[in-house]
């Protein structure tokens, strides 16, 4: 039996502010990925395809939160004000009534600092500064703590309860859902407001990665293209901006109170590889164990899931080693039922890009959705894998499915993994 | 509540590392970390006085070529530390707990603003500018560099942990939610023993400017940041344990700084367990508790006093908290005359509101 209900979702990423319109237009196919300069303007050799945040989105959230209109509030702290406001706002639940009851729980890996202000300290170089310049920095350079979002929210909700910020790379949303869910559990918490938010398309990030060999190099003429989870002529990632957050209650209090349940967590882990920082073991069997382990949290056996949503970062170490710990748990002969017709998987990066410590949350968020309207969503550019690899079932467009339970997967750079499960909330059909 | 009283974690100290070699021994006994002059372009005029701590190349460890390559200076020390820390102990960890679940990772760290070469890139304007500077200047593996998880996968390696992790960031408070989560997932069976370990942001101008409301919020303190690391190991067993952790409490005080509830939940907690009020209290992520709380611990521990910890150390961020444990438990264990009480409070508080509460105990309170 769950205990850990969902009751609100938010979300922000480009051009979406909203989880339906989102769901619907990956639904039906639809890229968020541009190709674009990082200057955002002529030609260079440092082109790249992202999915980024654009001033039309943040004027939104300016005008709705006025007080974020300043250059000292983090894209990354407006994109998770936003998202947070919007579930706690669906969820219906009141953090006064709540008071120390209700809990903040946000990844955010770092908020890098805008090139305006990366030119200001060059120029002011290494050696002595003047009164004149130490005015200048202190009152002109922007401080960008990297808890700034966690600090926004619990102000805006009012939080009383504890308050804490994560920073486990791409697992940090993940990683924070997991804690919240862990509090409420033991009876710490009646409510937690869980998420993360990144802005992984500042050109310090997008650098970081190319230097790294993980960014794709874009081979391909559209933009759309470019990110192939799983597809054979995968060749890296495409990184993403976004914000994501969720509601989880005590099933029994929202019960209490009357809520609607979107869905259940049913089950989750978390847990390093003690493998290697660059990259995973190869056959998958840490990606495997994850994923072992969460089915065991959740009481589920591999015929429960129906459908995953996989880490699919469409680099192509990443990729297949999950598809072989996700064929060497579900294409086992043992299950009749999975030998046969093993559970669908899909991977929304390839529309909506990779937003680090984000994508754990938006993944979790469209997972609730694909239960709630009983639908998958598309893995976009997949046509077959490598010869070596696994050949799961992944879903090519989307498609009515009957759910009870998707497994969703983040395994992040250095080798910090989790899965969670997401269950159908039997009531809403 | 009283649901969090139930059942205690045990700590075995580890390494700590702070400028001048001092540890907690020392500062119990009165002395304190010394800081040097720094220049304005080093800390953006925002502080006069640092202290540094000396980097470590990791070779005394055995640690190999590719986490030297893939860290920079905060990292390799809490690396060291909680590699140490995992080494020497590795007798005293339970030996029940081998199996690799059973052993969780959990660290609170400062953000990693920068490798360890702090000047600017030189670009000329523009974005554009900046990204193609950077092809040419930024090391291949700078990207593993600037992430905390990095630090979190070297430990990880070096020590074969595979169990349940998180990573914290960045004020005092990260350091007591490491604590806390460790508390927590070995009280609900996630893990037997865990490796807690934290570290301070390495001093550069970049830091500054990350944290510059929290150095102008204390200009008038004189404060001045330190550089350091510490790591313990948390256990479900007593074994020949320096302390133990009997309960935690947390909350968002905004702005405010009431955290009067919370102190009045404490209270009827311990009372309600017979537990002796802590009359240490050992206060960490800035130099001044206020005057109004100051008023409130009075009310509910009458007799306390209160240690500044971060006026002993420096304020060290996310570190602050493994300190204060340490202090804590080693003030308990000099059994002084003065000392009354077997208990003593932590709070470590992080800049903006999140307040961390934690009783520990001797070992065999």
């Amino acid at each position: 039996m769950s205990t850990v209900a969902i009751t609100g979702l938010g979300i922000f990423v480009p051009s979406y502010t909203d989880v339906e319109p989102l769901f619907k237009a990956l639904y039906n196919g639809k890229s968020l990925l541009k190709k674009i300069n990082i200057s955002q303007s002529g030609t260079s050799p440092v082109d790249v395809i992202c999915s980024r945040i654009n001033d039309e989105n943040l004027d939104l959230v300016e005008k709705n939160y006025p007080h974020l209109n300043k250059a000292s509030v983090a894209i990354s702290t407006k994109m998770a004000v936003h998202a947070a406001h919007k579930a706690y706002i669906q969820a219906g639940i009141s953090a006064d009534a709540l008071g120390d009851r209700l809990g903040l729980f946000v990844g955010c890996n770092k908020n890098l600092l805008p090139a305006e202000t990366l030119h200001k300290l060059w120029g002011e170089g290494s050696g002595n500064l003047n009164a004149d310049d130490i005015v200048r920095i202190q009152t002109e350079i922007d401080s960008l703590p990297q808890n700034q979002a966690a600090h926004y929210i619990a102000r805006e909700l009012s939080i009383k309860g504890c308050t804490q910020s994560f920073a486990d790379a791409c697992t940090a949303g993940p990683t924070a859902i997991i804690s919240a869910q862990r509090r409420i559990l033991s009876g710490e918490l009646d409510a937690a407001i869980c998420g993360a938010a990144e802005y992984a398309t500042h050109p310090i990030m997008q650098m970081s990665f190319y230097k790294l060999g993980a960014l794709n190099l874009s081979r391909y003429g559209k933009a759309s293209e470019a990110s192939r989870p799983f597809d054979k002529n995968r060749s890296g990632c495409i990184l993403a901006d976004g914000a994501a957050f969720l509601i989880l209650e005590n099933a029994a209090y929202a019960k209490k109170r009357g809520a609607t349940v979107l869905a259940y967590l049913s089950g989750a882990t978390r847990q390093t590889e003690a493998h290697k920082p660059t990259s995973t073991e190869a056959g998958g069997m840490y990606y495997k164990k994850c994923m072992e382990d969460a089915l065991s949290n959740a009481q589920l056996s591999i015929d429960d899931i129906q459908h995953i949503s996989a880490h699919g970062t469409s680099t192509p170490s990443n990729d297949a080693a999950e598809g072989r710990a996700i064929a060497s748990i579900f294409h086992q002969k043992k299950s009749t039922l999975h030998s046969q017709n093993p559970p669908t998987v899909t991977s929304t990066k390839s529309a909506m890009g990779h937003s680090l410590a984000a994508s754990g949350a938006i993944e979790a968020v469209l997972c609730v959705q694909s239960l709630t309207e009983q639908k998958v969503l598309p893995t976009l550019n997949y046509s077959q894998p490598k010869e070596d690899e696994a050949l799961l079932n992944i879903v090519t467009e989307g498609k009515s499915q009957a759910l009870k339970h998707i497994l969703s997967n983040s395994f992040g750079f250095g080798g910090e993994n989790a899965a969670l499960i997401f269950s159908q909330n039997n009531d809403m059909r | 509540m009283s649901t969090l009283l139930e059942k205690r974690i045990y700590f075995k100290l580890g390494k700590q590392s702070l400028p001048g070699e001092l540890n907690a021994a020392h500062l119990v006994q009165g002395s304190q970390v010394t800081a040097v002059n720094i220049a304005d372009h080093q800390s953006l005029g925002l502080v006069k006085k640092a202290a540094f701590l000396e980097d470590t190349n990791l070779k005394h460890l055995d640690v190999g070529r590719i986490v030297r390559k893939t860290s920079e200076r905060q990292s390799r020390w809490v690396i060291d530390a909680a590699l140490t820390t995992w080494k020497q102990q590795n007798q005293n960890a339970d030996s029940t707990a081998n199996d690799e679940k059973d052993t969780g990772l959990f660290l609170g760290l400062g953000t990693v603003d920068c490798e360890d070469n702090d000047l600017p890139i030189p670009f000329d304007g523009t974005s554009h500018d900046y990204a193609q500077q950077m092809l040419i200047e930024a090391k291949p593996l700078a990207g593993l560099i600037l992430l905390n998880s990095t630090t979190a996968s070297h430990i990880a390696q070096l020590t074969n942990i595979t169990g349940v992790n998180c990573v914290f960031s960045p004020f005092a408070d990260a350091g007591a939610q490491a604590i806390i989560e460790a508390f927590f997932n070995i009280r609900e069976g996630k893990c037997r023993q865990a490796l807690v370990a934290a570290g301070s942001p390495k001093i550069t101008p970049w830091y500054f400017l990350h944290h510059r409301d929290f150095f102008q919020q204390w200009n008038n303190y004189n404060i001045f940041p330190s550089e350091s690391a510490a790591a313990l190991v948390a256990s479900d067993k007593p074994g020949d344990a320096d302390a133990c952790l009997i309960t935690v409490i947390r909350t968002f005080s905004g702005s405010t700084k009431t955290d009067f509830p919370m102190m009045s939940n404490l209270l009827e907690g311990l009372s309600a367990k017979n537990i002796v009020l802590p009359q240490q209290i050992i206060y960490t992520g800035g130099f001044d508790i206020g005057e109004e709380r100051k008023q409130n611990l009075t009310h509910y521990f009458p007799d306390n006093n209160l240690h500044y910890i971060d006026q002993l150390t420096g304020y060290t961020g996310a570190a602050g908290a493994l300190h204060a444990v340490f202090f804590a438990a080693t003030l308990l264990q000099e059994k002084r005359k003065d000392i009354t009480s077997s208990t003593a409070l932590i709070i470590a508080e992080g800049f903006n509101g999140q307040i961390c509460y934690m009783v520990i105990g001797e070992a065999d309170e």
